[in-house]
């Protein structure tokens, strides 16, 4: 019998996957280095044409795509003081701050030399930790899996930027839109009001669509003042010089940050973007040379950078060994595989081993494709920041048409798209996040089958969910999780109302 | 258009409500207590739950501030600009026209129109609007007509 990780090597080594490969890196590197648009929106563009390829290939799309994404992030950053990605604005002010001392290059070949390392420790996080999560994984219940998706829920709700409260909310609207269509267990259909469409439920992609692409759309159209940013008059030009010498002075910085950035994104709902931040606060606390933060500074920049991009492998870790995503990347990158039949989990380690080691591969070869692809990008730079996005967005938006039209053939999954988008732009206007909304629709099946199933087997015991001993730890992990802030809150209140 | 979480909040309990009393029509699983009634109506519980947090939270804000966030509705500075509301109209409508005109008129006049309307709308001249929606729509109709097999409409017009 052929070794998988052979099988997965001559899957994802053809000319086909390679060239989705660097045509994903060139597409996510010029979406990530125009502000506004996310690594996430480039995501939700991209699935409509993944969705017509096979399994490997998409992987490959989607994956490449992030990875040059949140780089390319870096070069608004540098040159503009406008981040490409939320990952990129935890050191954005220090990479321009770089730029004023004439350090372009530098700013942007560290960063690139660093997102590059950092991404192929995480993949090597990536490929250690399911592999022994896996073990792990297979002694689950549903018990087990119900507590371990709220649990992941939780922490997504806790982590997400804004209030928990509005978090949590956001969360059950996710929720209630993974009830609507039949009823899987009693073939009931639930909140169709007699629509034939709306029985197969909400359709996962054009509802991505809408929240990321045509939410982003209209708040260009509201906000942007449309005024051209001045790119600054400086050739950048040698990329890779002085880089050696930061790199050589800051590797354990490098490898901290790598390492920070892909437990960090193992978390459910942390990702890339928190990845950063934290990994720039902890280089800052402890550098021996603080006073110089905020003044060009590459040290902060080599932490960050790593974090960010080891970050989206670590993202995959709870995706891959539980079918529960990290971050909402990886909850598109589910729900595609989802569709293609492929649900993740333990079982795919035994039914699908080459599919699972093709994505280990992918991800060292998306990262080995960032560095030339990313010198090309630094490169074009100016010439890619004067795209105007009175250009761009009508593009954006007759492609976020299509794509939706695309997935059910009919004006069906516009409408979808259309009334997700309205919804995300009024969520966000009023400060809910959207993140736990998409991983509550991606979840939300599983998580209430995980519920019945339990219920069936515990003949309505609720006490039961608590019998097995993983099933208590994440059950009461998952009740802590609630219950510590609010104790923290309450507690602050008698304090505040104590003193005199 | 910002609203006071109150208001948020007395939102949230009435679809809970209304979100549990339709629950509860469904039937249960058979030999069983509980069916596909359970996880809805948990989450309109929750709903309310948040509501009901997010009503206390505004209207101590309110009570608190009057002038900063203690508006029941404030409208965003966009809002006072005409032009961000036309645009934003704009793209509305556009998304609408595509849902009732695409099946009758077909893909390739639709999507020109929208993307010619647009283009102009956001500032570019009618030459590189009229230049620009026509190799859009026609790049979009090889990459998802031709290459991806997608059965984009054509209408009553062919195209």
């Amino acid at each position: 019998m052929v070794d998988p990780f052979f099988v997965a090597l001559e899957l994802v080594f053809q000319p086909y996957v390679l060239l989705v490969i660097v045509c994903s890196g060139a597409f996510g590197l010029l979406v990530g280095s125009i502000p506004g648009l996310t690594a996430t929106m480039a995501t939700a563009l991209l699935v409509p044409v993944t969705f017509f390829m096979d399994p490997i290939p998409a992987i490959a799309a989607i994956v490449t795509t992030v990875a040059t994404a949140i780089f390319a992030g870096d070069i608004p950053g540098a040159l503009l003081r406008i981040p490409g990605t939320p990952a990129s604005a935890a050191y954005c002010d220090e990479a321009f701050a770089m730029t004023r001392k004439g350090q372009a290059s530098k700013a942007l070949g560290v960063g690139l030399v660093c997102s590059v390392i950092g991404g192929l420790l995480g993949s090597a996080v990536l490929m250690a930790a399911t592999s022994t999560l896996a073990d792990f994984a297979f002694k689950f219940s549903s018990f087990e899996y119900f507590w371990l998706a709220c649990l992941g829920l939780s922490c997504a709700v806790i982590v997400s930027t804004g209030s928990v409260i509005k978090g949590f909310a956001s969360l059950l609207v996710g929720l209630f839109i993974s009830t609507i269509g039949i009823d899987l267990m009693s073939g009931h259909p639930r909140f169709t009001f007699g629509s034939i469409e709306l029985l197969g439920g909400v359709s996962f992609i054009p509802a991505m669509i809408g929240m990321f692409a045509i939410s982003e759309i209209l708040r260009f159209v509201a906000t942007a003042d449309h005024v051209r940013p001045q790119i600054p008059h400086q050739r950048v030009t040698s990329v890779f010089e002085g880089v050696g010498r930061v790199l050589s002075k800051y590797r354990w910085n490098l490898l901290r940050g790598s390492s920070l950035g892909a437990l960090i994104g193992v978390l459910p709902g942390a990702g890339a973007d928190i990845a950063a931040w934290v990994a720039y606060a902890v280089s800052k606390r402890t550098s021996k040379e603080k006073e110089k933060f905020g003044d060009g500074h590459a040290e902060g920049l080599v932490d960050a950078s790593a974090a960010n991009n080891a970050g989206l492998s670590g993202a995959w870790v709870p995706a891959l060994v539980f079918g529960i995503p990290g971050d909402s990347v990886t909850a598109i990158a589910i729900g595609v595989l989802y569709m293609k039949g492929m649900n993740p989990g333990p079982m795919i380690f035994l039914e699908n081993p080459q599919i699972l080691n093709s994505v280990f591969i992918i991800f060292f070869v998306a990262n080995l494709v960032l560095l030339p692809l990313g010198y090309l990008a630094i490169r074009l730079s100016t010439q890619m920041l004067k795209i105007p996005a009175r250009m761009l967005m009508p593009a954006i938006l007759l492609f976020c048409l299509v794509g939706s039209f695309a997935i059910t053939n009919s004006v069906y999954g516009v409408i979808i798209m259309l009334v997700m988008g309205v919804l995300a732009f009024a969520m966000e206007e009023n400060g809910f996040p959207i993140a736990p909304t998409i991983l509550g629709i991606v979840l939300g099946g599983m998580l209430e089958e995980m519920f019945l199933s339990s219920m069936i087997k515990s003949d309505g015991n609720f006490l039961e969910f608590f019998s097995r001993p993983i099933a208590a730890s994440l059950g009461v992990l998952t009740i802590a999780v609630w219950v510590y802030p609010i104790m923290t809150s309450l507690k602050g209140n008698i304090t505040s109302q104590n003193r005199p | 258009m910002k609203f006071n979480d109150a208001i948020i909040g007395v939102f949230l309990i009435i679809f809970a409500i209304i979100e549990i009393l339709y629950a509860r029509t469904f039937p249960t699983l058979f030999g069983q207590q509980f069916g596909p009634s359970e996880f809805p109506i948990l989450i309109g519980i929750g709903l309310a739950f948040c509501g009901a947090v997010l009503i206390m939270r505004g209207l101590r804000l309110r009570y608190k501030n009057a002038i900063v966030g203690g508006a029941l509705v404030s409208v965003g500075e966009w809002i006072e600009s005409n032009a961000a509301i036309t645009n934003f109209a704009l793209v509305l409508l556009s998304i609408l026209f595509f849902i009732l005109a695409v099946d009758d008129v077909g893909f390739v006049i639709t999507s020109f129109l929208i993307l010619a309307l647009l283009f102009k709308r956001f500032g570019n001249s009618f030459a590189t609007s009229m230049i620009g929606a026509a190799i859009m729509t026609g790049a979009t109709k090889y990459l998802f007509g031709f290459w991806l097999l997608v059965p984009l409409p054509i209408g009553q017009f062919g195209l």
